[in-house]
């Protein structure tokens, strides 16, 4: 009897040839990484799902694989690579005081929803950088990013910047209270700026807070964003935008035709990211290549303590970008 | 290297296109579309239905519009094959593709329902009985419609005239889109319960909103001070 030769949807083989130009992408990512001494780990593809869940957002955990394994337990299939390495660095025990710096280039696993085109299997590229906090480590990972993205001769792409504790901060500063906070901090992560318009105009905020927050989504572009957020956010925001702008402008010291844009309307999941947010994106392919930020709580939840910053690139999009006309 | 530069070149050869690709929904949404684009002063004609045109432009070449399926527009915004899209705020929930959706464009209002037939003696969604067959086209929204309500019921997938379904029991219930309820009442149904209120919605890629961030936006300026009426739209 003839046997079926199928493979579940969403995932593929790779033959020779093609996986032949996924790893020469990495590959060229993995040398930038090891010269700016970086060091490679690699965590378990499954993980026990109660540990790795008390660190993971709502929409990874929703879109991650879970099986059992032969004794009934529940597990995961990783769904990103940052959620590991935490889990990793806090199971080290005291990372106080130490710097680690980790690179990976894993495959990560998430249910595609329906039949999107989108693959349920990738491979990510991504470095992590733990320990330090503050303007100096961020700067380091986002010109770790560039030397990356440079060294893959990849057409031109963009970044757009934004700021967790900027958005936090005038939140709690313009007296937003706490359900508030979550519907319109949702609404932006799902770009649905009708319901974050709703949710505003329906509140009780002043109606100069109001039309602060309504301004945000087309506060997006370069210098002038911020001298005009300059003249509306209140006092300590001001000073956010401040760090956020001096991140920025250190980036281009080093690297001046860089194109990165200000976004003061990207906001992630405001659990995870504490400090700085990032995009980056090419207009050839409709979605991101990769994105990354600050997360000083996640380590903190697996037990451990220390601040973070960190990226992750999805090779294959890179490769999509790098092959459109 | 090479290869990169042929690729320069051909970029420098393009022919400067329109600012903006817009997916249109053939269908109910279609003449509301249009008439939008022409009140904030856009030169455009519909295609004559015989020329089977699927994509024009405006007569400035500002825009490039093409003509798919409703529940298609929201597919071809996510995947960026085009930049925005205008599409129901139903046929969006029941896609659940990642697109940014930036304005109510307060036209197309209709309501998603749940209906049975004139003669049941139900008179709510809670008295539906456990394991009833419910018919529709957003067998998504449906699942969690009744979800919500802790209601265990059997959804059959139908791609139209949903309203069939009761009268030669293929369903003990239907869940469609109605604007007024008259076809409904027509057919011997009566609307138990409101699902979820539709309206027609702008929106964009996400990265296209960062690539194309200038023009997308202003369109929605655009659209919000001339295009959409002023009367408030009743959530």
């Amino acid at each position: 009897m003839k046997k079926r030769l199928q493979i579940p949807s969403g995932v593929r083989d790779l033959m020779p040839d093609e996986l032949k130009k996924h790893t020469d992408l990495a590959e060229r990512g993995i040398a930038v990484f090891e010269k700016n001494g970086y060091e490679r780990v690699q965590t378990p593809t499954m993980e026990l799902y109660d540990t790795i869940v008390q660190g993971m957002g709502k929409g990874l955990q929703d879109s991650a694989y879970k099986f059992l394994d032969g004794a009934g337990r529940l597990m995961i299939l990783r769904p990103d690579m940052t959620t590991p390495i935490a889990r990793m660095a806090a199971t080290m025990g005291s990372t106080r005081g130490k710097v680690l710096k980790y690179y990976y280039d894993a495959n990560v696993f998430r249910v595609s929803r329906g039949k999107t085109g989108e693959p349920s299997e990738f491979r990510q590229l991504g470095a992590e950088l733990i320990g330090p906090s503050g303007a100096k480590a961020d700067e380091e990972i986002l010109l770790l990013l560039l030397e990356v993205l440079n060294t893959l001769h990849l057409p031109p792409f963009a970044i757009d910047m934004g700021s967790a504790s900027v958005f936090q901060s005038l939140l709690t500063e313009c007296g937003v209270d706490k359900g508030l906070q979550s519907s319109m901090s949702d609404s932006l992560v799902r770009l649905d700026y009708v319901r974050y318009n709703t949710v505003i105009g329906e509140s009780k905020l002043s109606r100069e807070t109001q039309k602060i927050f309504m301004g945000l989504p087309t506060m997006r572009g370069g210098g002038e964003v911020l001298r005009v957020a300059k003249t509306i956010f209140p006092r300590s925001t001001r000073e956010r935008l401040v760090e956020l702008e001096s991140t920025v402008g250190a980036i281009r010291k080093v690297n001046s035709s860089v194109a990165i844009f200000f976004n003061l309307s990207l906001v992630k999941d405001l659990d995870y990211y504490t400090g700085i947010i990032f995009d980056v994106y090419s207009d050839r392919v409709g979605s991101l290549l990769g994105s990354g930020g600050r997360y000083d709580n996640l380590i903190g939840r697996f037990g451990g303590t220390s601040p973070a910053t960190g990226f992750a690139l999805r090779v294959d999009r890179l490769l999509r970008q790098a092959k459109r006309p | 290297m090479a290869k990169k530069k042929i690729r320069k070149k051909g970029k420098v050869a393009k022919k400067p296109g329109p600012e903006l690709s817009i997916a249109l929904s053939k269908g109910a949404l279609f003449n509301g579309a249009l008439a939008l684009f022409q009140q904030i002063g856009i030169r455009v004609n519909a295609p004559s239905t015989e020329d089977r045109e699927l994509s024009f432009t405006d007569r400035d070449r500002r825009f490039r519009f093409l003509i798919v399926r409703p529940a298609d527009v929201p597919v071809y915004v996510e995947q960026g094959a085009v930049d925005i899209g205008i599409a129901g705020k139903d046929v969006l929930e029941e896609g659940g593709n990642r697109v940014a959706e930036m304005l109510d464009l307060q036209f197309g209002g209709c309501q998603l329902v749940l209906a049975v037939p004139q003669v049941s003696r139900i008179s709510s969604a809670q008295e539906l009985p456990s394991g009833s067959r419910v018919a529709t086209k957003f067998t998504r929204l449906t699942e969690k419609y009744f979800s919500r309500l802790e209601k265990p019921v059997e959804i059959v997938k139908l791609y139209g005239s949903v309203e069939l379904a009761p009268s030669t029991h293929l369903a003990d219930a239907i869940t469609d889109l109605t604007a007024s309820g008259k076809t409904l009442r027509k057919l011997g149904l009566k609307v138990v319960d409101v699902i979820m209120e539709s309206s027609a919605r702008l929106i964009a890629n996400p990265v296209r909103l960062k690539v194309k961030y200038k023009e997308i936006w202003e369109l929605c300026s655009e659209l919000s001070a001339k295009g959409i009426s002023k009367k408030k739209f009743k959530k």
